[in-house]
């Protein structure tokens, strides 16, 4: 939804009702100013990264929202230790429906695969840049083959509890979605049935803001 | 500002343009219904505070938004550990660019400078009240001289990561900025050149709303 409002003047009055900054608002344009923004999709605080053991053969989902909008360039994972002879494909999704139904859906782009046999920042550029909607939960997704690479990872703590607490009312909030897919093309819609990640490992996906 | 959108059958549509709140957009006037209320810079979570030994001639800036817009009246800071004949400065800035080059900017105000020679809570009134910007990232600055104090500080996990993480996909985000600066009347442009904090010292300057 786009409306532009003026005021009496011909003043545009439209920031004054949607560009309600907040931290989750402001991202920087990576390079401004000098410095560097790597947004990580489910990080919510200055919890130090770990590293992720994640499985082969499983979708992992981390969620990113963009209130400013925007426009992404590049995603990125960082292979601490590597999988020999193994691959990983990052992609974006959003989700089922807006603000109500977070599972992801729709893929956006599939950024790619890259060899992970090697240690390192694996940069994706796959169907980027894509420019975010300012009202969509997004979905930061990767998926590796085996053996399976160990990634920078979220800890718990650092981690946006989207999906709140189970029925159960347990200790463990959910903090993003995983589910088995066999490693190929990324599925468009992402695939049903995924459970909630509640623990490690919690894979560190990141993307450059270029606008 | 209010208005109210409705759409061709007379259903309200303002929600979808105006209402998107979240926790972080609201703050609380200070002293209403007997509530005290100081907001602190970069904080995101209930992570303990702890302290920081600020290093003197150094000028550090931690975000701060506020989506409701609001006045403000006065800036503090916690003096923990007297620091022997020191003063320390405290301001506000804006971002370079609303949303997208976070860098801080444009000086809305310098505070004034207040002896750090003892300790307890340091209270800063110069160019208050401040009409905060709803679409606005702000930094809350300061500066001491030597020797320099200890003051109250956050901790690395109660801070919003402002910069994600670096390229490198290391394990430490970036929370606030700061730079070397010579003791006196802050810059009216704050000075480029700043690095990324990662790690203490995280100064708690903190902010009283007054409506």
């Amino acid at each position: 939804m786009g409306i532009k409002m003026y005021d009496a003047a011909g003043v545009l009055k439209t920031a004054d009702i949607v560009g309600r900054s907040s931290f989750y608002s402001s991202n920087h344009i990576s390079g401004s100013g000098g410095l560097e923004n790597w947004p990580v999709a489910g990080m919510i605080n200055g919890t130090a990264l770990t590293t992720a053991s994640i499985v082969a053969d499983t979708l992992y989902a981390m969620p990113f929202s963009s209130p400013r909008g925007g426009t992404i360039d590049q995603m990125t994972i960082n292979v601490t230790t590597l999988g020999g002879s193994s691959s990983t494909r990052v992609g974006l999704y959003k989700s089922t429906r807006k603000g109500g139904n977070l599972y992801p859906g729709a893929r956006i782009t599939e950024a790619g695969t890259i060899s992970t046999a090697s240690t390192g920042v694996k940069t994706y550029t796959g169907g980027l840049p894509v420019t975010l909607d300012s009202d969509e939960l997004y979905w930061f997704v990767c998926l590796c083959n085996t053996t399976a690479p160990i990634l920078r990872g979220l800890a718990v703590a650092g981690c946006y509890p989207i999906f709140g607490t189970s029925s159960v009312f347990g200790t463990a909030p959910g903090l993003g979605i995983s589910v088995a897919f066999a490693f190929g093309t990324m599925p468009d819609p992402f695939t049903a049935g995924g459970a909630v990640i509640t623990a490690a490992p919690i894979p560190a996906i990141a993307c450059r803001y270029s606008a | 500002m209010s208005i109210k959108i409705y759409d061709a059958f007379g259903t309200p549509k303002t929600i979808e343009v105006a209402a998107r709140r979240g926790l972080s957009s609201f703050n609380h006037i200070s002293g209403a219904n007997s509530l005290d209320n100081w907001a602190v810079a970069g904080v995101v979570n209930a992570t303990a505070f702890g302290t920081a030994s600020i290093v003197a001639a150094t000028l550090y800036a931690m975000p701060f938004a506020s989506p409701r817009g609001g006045i403000i009246d006065q800036m503090t800071i916690n003096v923990t550990s007297a620091g022997a004949g020191s003063s320390t400065r405290v301001g506000l800035y804006k971002s370079i660019a609303k949303g997208t080059n976070l860098y801080p900017g444009a000086l809305v105000t310098d505070a004034g400078v207040v002896t750090t020679a003892s300790t307890g809570v340091k209270t800063y009134t110069t160019g208050f009240p401040i009409i905060l910007d709803p679409g606005e990232l702000y930094w809350f600055a300061c500066v001491c001289n030597t020797t320099a104090p200890v003051i109250r500080g956050l901790a690395v996990a109660g801070c919003y990561p402002i910069f994600g993480i670096g390229a490198a996909m290391s394990t430490a985000p970036g929370l606030g900025v700061s730079v070397a600066y010579t003791f006196g009347t802050l810059p009216t442009t704050f000075k480029p050149g700043g690095t990324l904090i990662t790690a203490a010292p995280l100064p708690a300057i903190a902010c009283r709303y007054k409506a």
